[in-house]
């Protein structure tokens, strides 16, 4: 049965393959680096770098000769391990996506990475890490064509057009706003902070050097420490800010989403390049992603969840993301092509408890009250508990905004929730696409016969979207609209239109 | 909105014996809890005499909680575990300070593996697992099952969806 011919990856794998494991070593490297400039006697540096330079090479050459693929008409085989032998099945009719990827190495050397995601776990199921560009074209296209060819297309997918039209295209405006309204300052700071921490553990050296210095010039500011330090904080915030929008435009660069016959074909990037095929029908839920200043420019950004793209960390947003930067009136536009069914002009958003404002208003005055509580016993001084007022009026306020921002409806074929006063989400499930549906009740939440409902697809999308959940809904009203939609998916018939 | 199923359907309780399950591993994690912060605190306090019996007290308290807790919890659980095999769907409820309410549609039932740990099998019991597509691990798990009660929810389960598959 095995007569198909055995493709070799490409042989300049091995320079990519040597490069991520050097690369993984870095760590090393550095800390010797550091520890011998630091004087700390260790001469051997030159056989570790050698020695980890011959082992990669080593590695990586094993590990291409080791690597082999091979497609027949039902299934993708692909070969791999040096120790572990493993023989990897993929039935082409479960391929959900197909993704190349070009680093900077690949693009130098004229490679690209083949990914391909089935429904299953929790990375690509196939990773042919290199392949001339014209071979991975070549397979994505085989791939995504043997895969549509037995398929009958979804009943939700609109008549396939005959030609490629563009949905989407990011200019440098967008990808400005998008950088600008990300909420990504934050974790820059972390990292341009975090190595002023962490340096002086490397080497006691290093802290004699720099650190009496920089004491020096702290001791020497004397009374303006503090206005020093709110400007630096300023500085760090800006520059922040700044490294945000450039490492979204390098991120994003080009981003252009384009429409082919019941598929979705994304492409990205400026050093690290991405190009994607989103099949219609995998699409298992879309999230419309409002962060606070983005929602007040009157944009909003639309993401897909797709099964099999379980990737933790940055790369999760770059899988997800269908169209960057919409402005809130064409949402609905967009929403349609994916889901021709829904008008989300349409809508009409039902509340949740109005218990919901108390459960907020009680969450957010909770610590900050104990806090200052604690503060006057310690201190004696009553007048703080004037402090009250504010925690109380914002916590009241608090508590309205989150009711006014959670909401829910169920249409026809589609499940729509919204929650998030700073971070807004809206998320839209297809009751065909749903897999799982739980109410859970905290003990608060008990004593006010509340609960929440979360449903779960089999998109699985990073923590900071989310997946769609009713939040501080009436009981009785949760378990209904459950009982509901679990019968309405078994209604609405197998999850994977191509008959997986 | 309406509810579309038979409000007909009985919810079943886990099987008895599941209570001694939960009491004989909270027991057994607790000592080995208690064991590890004891050893902590002896090595600890060591080179310091007058910390030794604040120390100890932690571990006093932590036994001092978790030690009852073990007897107790295993009763209020199993009042409040149910599970139905309705027509459309598997649902559980369970939750003594978080109330759960979970269900699978069947048709979205992707495997179900039925397992039993050392415990579970000195009591002849075993607990199943539901899953979904795209879950990283169950999203139902029903402990306190006989064997062949087991096998025959898993073979109705997967027997339906091969049937309307």
């Amino acid at each position: 049965m095995d007569n198909a011919v055995h493709h070799r990856i490409h042989p300049l794998t091995i320079v990519i393959e040597a490069a991520r494991f050097i690369g993984r070593f870095a760590f090393v490297i550095v800390i010797l680096l550091v520890s011998r400039s630091a004087g700390g006697g260790f001469d051997a540096f030159e056989l570790v770098l050698a020695a980890l330079g011959v082992f990669s090479i080593a590695a990586a050459t094993l590990r291409y000769m080791f690597t082999s693929y091979s497609l027949d008409s039902q299934n993708m085989i692909i070969r791999t391990g040096v120790v572990f032998r493993q023989k990897r099945t993929i039935p082409l009719a479960r391929i959900q996506n197909v993704e190349i990827k070009r680093g900077v190495l690949h693009q130098m050397l004229g490679l690209s990475d083949l990914k391909i995601e089935t429904a299953g776990g929790a990375e690509a199921e196939g990773d042919l890490s290199a392949l001339t560009v014209a071979e991975a074209e070549r397979l994505k296209d085989l791939l995504m064509r043997a895969r549509h060819a037995d398929a009958p297309v979804s009943s939700e997918a609109p008549p396939p057009p005959p030609q490629r039209q563009t949905v989407w295209i990011a200019t440098a405006k967008d990808l400005l706003i998008l950088g600008a309204t990300e909420n990504r300052a934050f974790v820059v700071i972390g990292i341009i902070l975090a190595p002023l921490f962490f340096a002086p553990r490397i080497s006691d050296d290093l802290v004699e050097r720099f650190g009496s210095q920089m004491f020096q010039s702290v001791r020497g500011i004397g009374d303006d420490a503090w206005l020093i330090a709110i400007w630096a904080t300023a500085g760090l915030l800006v520059f922040g800010w700044i490294a945000s929008i450039v490492m979204t435009a390098v991120h994003y660069y080009g981003f252009a989403l384009r429409y082919q016959e019941g598929q979705f074909q994304r492409r990205y990037g400026l050093f690290t390049t991405v190009e994607s095929i989103v099949p219609l029908p995998r699409i298992q839920s879309l999230c419309i992603e409002a962060p606070l200043l983005r929602r007040l420019l009157g944009y909003v950004t639309i993401h897909a969840g797709l099964a099999g793209s379980i990737k933790l960390g940055e790369q999760q947003q770059a899988t997800s993301a269908l169209c960057l930067l919409v402005k809130s009136k064409d949402v609905a536009e967009y929403v349609r092509r994916v889901f021709p069914h829904l008008n989300m002009n349409d809508i009409e958003w039902l509340p949740v408890s109005r218990i919901a404002i108390r459960k907020g208003a009680f969450r957010f005055a909770l610590f900050p009250t104990l806090a200052l509580v604690g503060w006057v016993v310690y201190s004696g001084n009553n007048l703080l508990l004037l402090a009250l007022i504010p925690i109380l009026a914002l916590a009241i306020w608090y508590g309205y905004a989150r009711y006014r921002a959670l909401g829910y409806t169920i249409t026809d074929g589609f499940l729509i929730t919204r929650e998030g006063i700073l971070y807004r989400k809206i998320h839209i499930a297809p009751h065909g696409k749903l897999q799982w549906l739980a109410v859970s009740q905290g003990p608060i939440q008990r004593r006010y016969r509340i609960a929440d409902l979360d449903v779960g697809t089999a998109a699985v999308v990073g923590a900071q979207l989310g997946s769609p959940s009713i939040v501080d809904l009436e009981l009785d009203k949760a378990e209904n609209v459950q009982d509901f939609l679990s019968a309405r998916v078994e209604a609405s018939g197998l999850w994977m239109p191509d008959g997986v | 909105m309406q509810s579309a199923l038979d409000q007909q359907q009985p919810m079943l309780p886990l099987h008895p014996n599941v209570r001694w399950v939960w009491m004989f591993s909270s027991l057994i994690s607790t000592f080995i809890f208690g064991g590890i912060i004891a050893t902590a605190e002896i090595l600890l306090s060591k080179n310091i005499p007058e910390w030794q019996i604040p120390m100890l007290l932690i571990t006093a308290v932590y036994v001092m909680i978790f030690f009852p807790l073990a007897f107790v919890m295993p009763r209020l659980q199993f009042e409040r575990w149910r599970y139905a095999i309705r027509p459309q769907d598997v649902l559980i409820e369970y939750g003594v300070i978080w109330r759960n309410r979970r269900c699978i549609p069947r048709l979205r039932i992707q495997h179900v593996d039925i397992n039993s740990g050392p415990i579970d099998r000195m009591l002849g019991l075993v607990h199943m697992n539901v899953y979904t597509a795209g879950s990283m691990g169950p999203v139902v798990s029903i402990p306190g099952m006989t064997p062949e009660k087991a096998e025959s929810i898993r073979e109705e389960l997967i027997g339906t969806k091969a049937s309307n598959g």
